[in-house]
């Protein structure tokens, strides 16, 4: 359950040529805007369109002759069967709140003065030289000195219209579409990284399940270096044999002379001990030399 | 006008992002060693039991000595200890091809020529 204070608000006149009053400024409550006529451009049209959106679409066109350069934000709303258009600009009235020290913070909500005073009777002092009236339907500004009988303004029992406006505060720099556009790359290289992020984890999980099945797909010992240890074993060993297998076939290989013979052929330890009966010792020369050609290790021939 | 500072947004999109960059960096790098874990542990299973593979078959020597000549062995847990008093040329040759041309690990071998027909054999073979 969200909690929400209730604080007292408080509204305010906002005119680029009438200060607000001090204690106004001073005091904690939120704020209420309402702006001057003079802080925006306002239509009275009939358009031949249904809905509010589609009144929206075509407002910068429907103002773009009749008002001065600028970055403008519009707002559209229906008053019978009628479309009061606004054209407003958001940096020209943050930079007046700005110089009036009041915080966007502190803002309750941004109205026209269309929205409020519609049904004044008369005029009413906005500033020094300037009042509010009503013509044809539509709150304007009219100099104070062609005003016959000038009212004081009093916004204490004005009821707040629903219509409001939300000022851009950054619409000056980039505008929506750009930012819209800027908004869909970012979120669709996010979108990418993060689907990017799940393959890979799936990747992961997989190449794991894949790393503990090789133990099982090779009836492997539970750790590494057990295999580690018995395939260097194994690796020994099945040199050893080679070696040996190479060492008698060279053995049987040899020219053996007349009277010559081998007496016997012994394996241990790793060690081929052959014992040549009736070499004399030329002979013996001649196989020691053809036997280490062969670079044969463990073996050793006794002659007798 | 309580509207969420874009440059907030910014900032946080930009901690997504570096977030996201981040762990995809460390997944890859995760990946990677599983991969590279995967492919050393194959290596070494494929070696292992290729070499285990190549022991031949006890059956087929016991099978073999059961019905040569000659001879008389011993079989243990270990291997088998194989003892000829007196061999045929002929049959020793065949039994030396058997062992030799087969992967059987000899563990001592001692064959001493009797005469130029005949020699004694002692071999211990394991498995």
């Amino acid at each position: 359950m969200f909690l929400k204070f209730k604080q007292k608000r408080q509204l305010l006149l906002l005119d680029p040529h009438a200060a607000p009053q001090e204690k106004l400024l001073k005091s904690n409550d939120k704020l209420v805007i309402i702006l001057s006529p003079a802080l925006y451009w306002v239509k009275k049209l009939s358009l031949p369109v249904k809905y509010l959106r589609e009144a929206k679409r075509l407002l910068p066109s429907l103002f773009e002759e009749s008002i001065a350069d600028g970055h403008y934000s519009y707002s559209v709303y229906k008053k019978g069967d009628e479309y009061l258009a606004f054209a407003y600009e958001d940096s020209r009235i943050l930079e007046l709140l700005k110089r009036y020290g009041i915080e966007p913070s502190r803002i309750a909500s941004i109205h026209f003065a269309q929205t409020f005073f519609d049904g004044l009777q008369g005029s009413f002092s906005c500033n020094d030289d300037e009042v509010l009236s009503v013509v044809d339907g539509v709150v304007i500004l009219t100099p104070k000195k062609w005003a016959k009988d000038v009212k004081p303004l009093d916004l204490t029992h004005l009821q707040v219209p629903k219509e409001h406006i939300t000022l851009k505060q950054f619409g000056h720099i980039v505008d929506n579409k750009t930012l819209y556009r800027i908004g869909s790359v970012v979120l669709l290289f996010m979108l990418i990284l993060v689907v990017q992020l799940v393959s890979l984890d799936h990747k992961v999980q997989e190449w794991e399940s894949k790393n503990d099945g090789v133990f099982s797909k090779y009836k492997l010992e539970p750790t590494m270096m057990q295999n580690r240890a018995i395939l260097a074993q194994y690796k020994k060993r099945y040199k050893e044999q080679i070696a040996l297998r190479e060492a008698i076939a060279q053995l049987l290989e040899l020219p053996l002379e007349k009277g010559v013979s081998i007496k016997s052929m012994t394996y241990k330890n790793k060690k081929l001990i052959c014992v040549i009966k009736g070499a004399d010792s030329a002979y013996a020369k001649r196989i020691e030399s053809i036997l280490h050609k062969k670079k044969l290790s463990g073996l050793r021939c006794i002659y007798e | 006008m309580n509207r969420v500072n874009p440059l907030y947004l910014l900032a946080i999109t930009v901690v997504v992002i570096l977030f996201l960059l981040f762990k995809i960096t460390s997944l890859r790098e995760e990946l990677r060693e599983n991969k590279e874990d995967y492919f050393a542990k194959q290596k070494v299973a494929v070696a292992l039991s290729s070499l285990k593979n190549l022991s031949a078959s006890k059956a087929s020597l016991i099978r073999y000595l059961s019905h040569a000549k000659g001879f008389t062995f011993t079989q243990t847990q270990k291997g088998i200890s194989l003892h000829a008093k007196a061999l045929n040329k002929k049959e020793l040759d065949r039994i030396m091809a058997k062992i030799l041309n087969s992967a059987y690990w000899i563990k001592s071998m001692k064959i001493v020529k009797i005469d130029n027909q005949k020699a004694s054999l002692d071999m211990e073979i394991v498995w």
